[in-house]
């Protein structure tokens, strides 16, 4: 494969020959036990007693990487929706955005519903979780995920994230998980690696976004920020430019770490910008440090009420 | 069909009262009980809304969905009324199926579920069969989880025929969906098919 197009983050990898090596290799196959009908230990019994051992993703109780050989979805555990399948750093952004059962959440770009599925499983189905997309197809791939697992907590809507209605409500946390270039899937679709392909082409879509998460968000309550791109058009360079349009103290960055997984933090400059100090609570994750995808993360506290 | 507010649980949120049309569960519920034995208190702290004229959702009662903009959907699938008897959807099926006490096979063996989820239809025994009530719709599961429903149908006793397995039951008509179903050369417990 060529990764020509990643040359430009030579600079940002830290181990660059790793981060290669980790590209050439398939990507291992993950899950998360659906603890509405089974719980991890007897999910990981259930899949050992049909031949297939399931090592427990260390940073993710729920989680599991299953063989490679395994076609997860046509195992009795998956049709029974028992588990869902989800690439590991997929599972990130709702771990950080952390529902609780009984709140009030939208999942702004929701389809195909990975995201949506495992943010209702969190909130043990109780509460209201509103999973939104602006293609009504999509929106349908979300129902479906949503039926097999068993979640009577979710709504879906078709619209576009970036003008939601006001009138929608308030929120206690809002996933932001926003289209993107999709560099960091390049394990499972390589077509990214296209040269072709200009990053940062959808950042006023992604700014957008985030500031309508922030002004939908209730004062206390939390925004997640994630792309599957290591583009920092897409990532921080979004993020400055909401910090530099907010007014001070309006939303604060949190630490977005999780034990147990190895990450890098956000950027403090990139070409010629310099970003905001907070900007390293951020997350970026590259392929070779815990064998997955690409990813980032941003955490945000909504501190005071909103004049966006 | 009735459209009461007297809910069988407890009551709604204002924003599902202002955005769907509740119906009364008991009527539904009571379908339930009757056929599987599901107990109303299964469904304690939910509300049946009507999503179309043909299927009802079920959904948290505490739920709150957005005013603006409108709802493609409001929590998940549950009983279809467009047919002669209710029929629980798949995922209401898995869900709630497991609090049945009759009309449930709730550990069928591997080849009967292999050919549930296939759609095939299938002979039970009578000890496969010892629960069920008669001729209607059957949970059927695999290690007590419930997978979905198939419609059972009593063999008819014929001392004409020679070769009649007088240890059939009858047949389970397979209704996993479709779009779920697995291909004919598919194993769901894994095996030589894995690659």
């Amino acid at each position: 494969m060529d990764f020509q197009s990643f040359e430009r983050y030579r600079s940002i990898v830290g181990d660059w020959d790793a981060f290669i090596a980790a590209l050439s290799r398939p990507q291992p196959v993950c899950v998360w036990a659906n603890t509405l009908k089974i719980t991890p230990e007897a999910l990981a019994k259930t899949l050992a007693e049909h031949g297939c051992e399931a090592l427990p993703i260390p940073w993710y109780s729920r989680g599991f990487t299953l063989p490679n050989h395994i076609s997860p979805g046509n195992r009795i555990e998956y049709l029974a929706g028992l588990y869902h399948v989800q690439e590991e750093t997929s599972m990130l952004p709702v771990v950080l955005l952390d529902p609780q059962p009984g709140e009030r959440i939208l999942d702004l770009c929701a389809a195909p519903g990975n995201k949506s599925v495992q943010i209702a499983v969190h909130m043990e189905s109780t509460g209201t979780l509103i999973a939104n997309d602006r293609d009504y197809r999509r929106v349908r791939a979300i129902g479906h995920a949503l039926e097999r697992l068993g979640v009577y907590n979710t709504s879906t809507t078709t619209y576009d994230a970036s003008s939601y209605p006001v009138s929608a409500g308030v929120f206690d946390r809002i996933l932001a998980d926003v289209p993107c270039s999709c560099e960091g899937t390049s394990r499972k679709h390589p077509e990214v690696l296209d040269p072709n392909r200009r990053p940062g082409a959808s950042s006023g879509l992604q700014k957008a976004i985030l500031k309508k998460a922030i002004q939908l968000c209730r004062p206390g309550g939390r925004i997640v920020y994630s792309t599957c791109t290591y583009a920092p058009e897409e990532n921080e360079m979004v993020i400055q430019e909401i910090l530099n349009q907010t007014p001070p103290n309006t939303v604060r960055m949190l630490p977005a770490s999780i034990p147990g997984f190895v990450s890098s933090p956000g950027l403090s400059s990139w070409q010629d910008h310099t970003f905001d100090p907070q900007m390293t609570n951020a997350m970026r994750v590259y392929p070779h440090q815990n064998d997955t995808g690409g990813f980032f993360v941003a955490v945000f506290e909504k501190v005071n009420p909103s004049t966006l | 069909m009735p459209v009461s507010p007297t809910l069988a649980t407890e009551t709604p949120s204002p924003e599902l009262l202002q955005t769907t049309k509740i119906v009364d569960a008991a009527p539904y519920f009571d379908t339930l009980q009757e056929r599987f034995g599901i107990p109303h208190e299964t469904f304690q702290g939910l509300c049946l809304v009507q999503a179309n004229s043909k299927i009802l959702h079920i959904v948290n009662a505490t739920h709150q969905p957005p005013l603006r903009p409108k709802t493609d959907g409001v929590g998940m699938p549950f009983l279809r009324i467009n047919m002669a008897v209710f029929k629980l959807t798949t995922p209401a099926a898995m869900r709630f199926g497991n609090a049945a006490t009759k009309n449930i096979l709730a550990d069928a063996p591997q080849p009967l579920v292999s050919a549930y989820l296939a759609r095939q239809t299938f002979d039970v025994t009578h000890e496969q069969a010892k629960n069920f009530t008669g001729r209607g719709y059957v949970l059927i599961g695999y290690q007590n989880r419930i997978l979905g429903l198939g419609f059972f149908q009593p063999a008819v006793p014929d001392s004409d025929t020679p070769n009649h397995d007088s240890d059939i039951a009858g047949q389970v008509e397979s209704f996993f969906p479709k779009a779920w179903s697995l291909a004919d050369d598919c194993n769901p417990f894994g095996d030589e098919h894995e690659r």
